[in-house]
């Protein structure tokens, strides 16, 4: 269950060392309760404004964030962009872990 | 405390030519990379403690014209008004945060998260030791402040970045001392750039370049640094940037350079070029691949007119002028013009000086849009890394040439990619 709600991270596409990371979401979760189910957990909507196809989270801690396209429900977790470079690669997979469990609460 | 949509009241687009202006100053964005490059290219021509010097100065000479415009407004009176200005409007536009501790003679300031310095170590980690500060800029805008904070004239004080965190450091540290120095400044401002530029044109897929534009700048409009002076677009470290900082250190560069080391002129152009496909290849190429490009426009589904016309449209939306596409045959040749980019204004607009720096970013940007579109496998999400970028750089089917300039008198800057 836990893996197909939320795949993995991994490195996605960009410039920067291990900062943004992809993260596959279930075919079966609706853009509309992924969003609904991260700001039920607290995260934060930042925008961004301009741009009304991309949904942008702050998750509760850490500063990091998530980028969602509903579209295609391509997900990727941004870190913030001074979280120090030997912490990336856990910060990442707390980050995911906190999803996962914001995703899969309530369900047997 | 300053309020930041106060500072950006003062920020006017000329359309036709898409470029920008703040307080009367041009301004452009540009990435980490881009700009540690570029620095790095000034450092390579003359040496880190010569190269730090011209590129404290470019930084005076550009932010006392940005913040001179800023202070016209009359918003901003007493010294704590000024200098609280200033270090708010650094933050803003993602160059970092620095907090001054000074007087109208001098003083010391700190910073923190400094683009250069914080970039350098974002970029090269422990992998690369650097022995000299980065923050060169940050340097030259707080002589700036202090002058204008204090009423004092252009050159009334120098600034020396004495501890950086490029080189280790926690925090960067500066001393700011009165010096008597004669900085020589040109400046771009809209009027003259509206008397001087030549009419603007339309080229090839120009609605959908103009629509991705649109979107882009609606976008851009919002961006700005967070509490720490960091801005984080797209995925991408940017700065909103003085362009004039990037033309006096590109033209004063080339000056010592003609005069000291002319073996070497040849090498610093080529420097310059690249700095395009740097910019070409992290920029774009970086804004292409994110979600934020997915959400708007769609992910490159490795059609190579995407990525042209994507390039294109990044080009004008950050401000580097209205790049259009005169021709292209796919794999073979890219013809790129324009009324004028933000490098041949100033050039244009610049005393007589047989020591006139060429474009970089022009040529450099359609070599890499070149690059981008026909070398990257976007439908398989190649990753976009130093690797990646070294192949495409080392392996260049292509040559690039400008063959057209308003700095000479033409009626546009053109560039032309083709097989080698």
């Amino acid at each position: 269950m836990t893996s197909l709600v939320a795949t993995p991270p991994t490195p996605d596409r960009g410039c920067r060392n291990q900062i943004l990371w992809e993260c596959g979401l279930s075919p079966t979760l609706h853009a509309e309760d992924f969003v609904a189910r991260v700001l039920a957990a607290g995260a934060r909507d930042v925008g961004p404004p301009g741009i009304p196809s991309l949904r942008m989270f702050e998750a509760p801690e850490g500063g990091h964030r998530l980028v969602f396209v509903p579209r295609t429900s391509r997900l990727q977790l941004r870190l913030d962009a001074m979280t120090p470079q030997g912490t990336r690669v856990d910060a990442a997979r707390a980050l995911h872990a906190w999803l996962v469990e914001v995703l899969t609460r309530g369900e047997a | 405390m300053t309020n930041i949509a106060h500072l950006f009241e003062s920020r006017s687009t000329m359309e036709s030519h898409q470029m920008d202006f703040l307080a009367e100053t041009q301004v452009v964005f540009h990435c980490h990379h881009f700009n540690l490059f570029f620095d790095q290219t000034i450092d390579d021509a003359l040496g880190p403690e010569r190269g730090t010097e011209l590129r404290v100065e470019a930084g005076h000479k550009s932010a006392y014209h940005l913040l001179r415009g800023l202070f016209r407004s009359g918003r901003y009176r007493t010294p704590i008004e000024r200098l609280d200005a200033a270090t708010t409007l650094l933050r803003a536009m993602g160059h970092g945060r620095v907090d001054s501790m000074t007087n109208r003679s001098g003083g010391t300031a700190t910073g923190d998260y400094l683009h250069y310095g914080f970039g350098w170590q974002e970029k090269y980690g422990d992998a690369v030791k650097r022995n000299h500060c980065a923050d060169a800029f940050a340097a030259g805008f707080l002589s700036a402040a202090n002058e204008l904070a204090y009423d004092l004239d252009l050159g009334s004080l120098a600034t020396r970045e004495s501890r950086c965190i490029a080189t280790g450091e926690r925090q960067c540290h500066f001393e700011v001392e009165p010096r008597r120095q004669r900085l020589l400044t040109s400046n771009v401002h809209p009027s003259t750039a509206e008397a001087t530029l030549p009419a603007s044109f339309e080229g090839e897929f120009e609605d959908r370049i103009e629509a991705i534009t649109k979107g882009l700048r609606e976008f851009l409009s919002g961006v700005q640094g967070d509490e720490r002076g960091v801005i984080d677009a797209f995925g991408v470290l940017v700065t909103m940037h003085l362009a004039d900082y990037y033309n006096h250190l590109a033209n004063d560069t080339l000056r010592v350079v003609a005069t000291e080391k002319p073996h070497a002129q040849d090498a610093f152009r080529s420097l310059l070029v690249e700095s395009g496909q740097v910019c070409s290849f992290h920029t774009f190429g970086g804004v292409l691949a994110s979600p934020e490009w997915d959400g708007m426009v769609g992910a490159p589904s490795g059609e190579p007119s995407e990525v042209v016309v994507g390039g294109l449209a990044l080009a004008r939306a950050l401000g580097f002028g209205r790049w259009s596409l005169e021709d292209w045959i796919p794999e073979k040749q890219l013809v790129l013009g324009s009324p004028g980019t933000y490098e041949s204004l100033f050039s244009r607009l610049a005393p007589m000086s047989p020591h006139r720096a060429p474009s970089g970013i022009f040529p450099g940007a359609a070599l890499g849009i070149m690059s981008l579109a026909h070398r990257v496998d976007w439908a398989n999400k190649q990753p976009l890394d130093a690797a990646l970028y070294r192949q495409l750089v080392s392996n260049n089917p292509w040559k690039v040439e400008q063959t057209h300039s308003i700095v000479a008198g033409d009626d546009r800057d053109r560039v032309v990619v083709s097989l080698k």
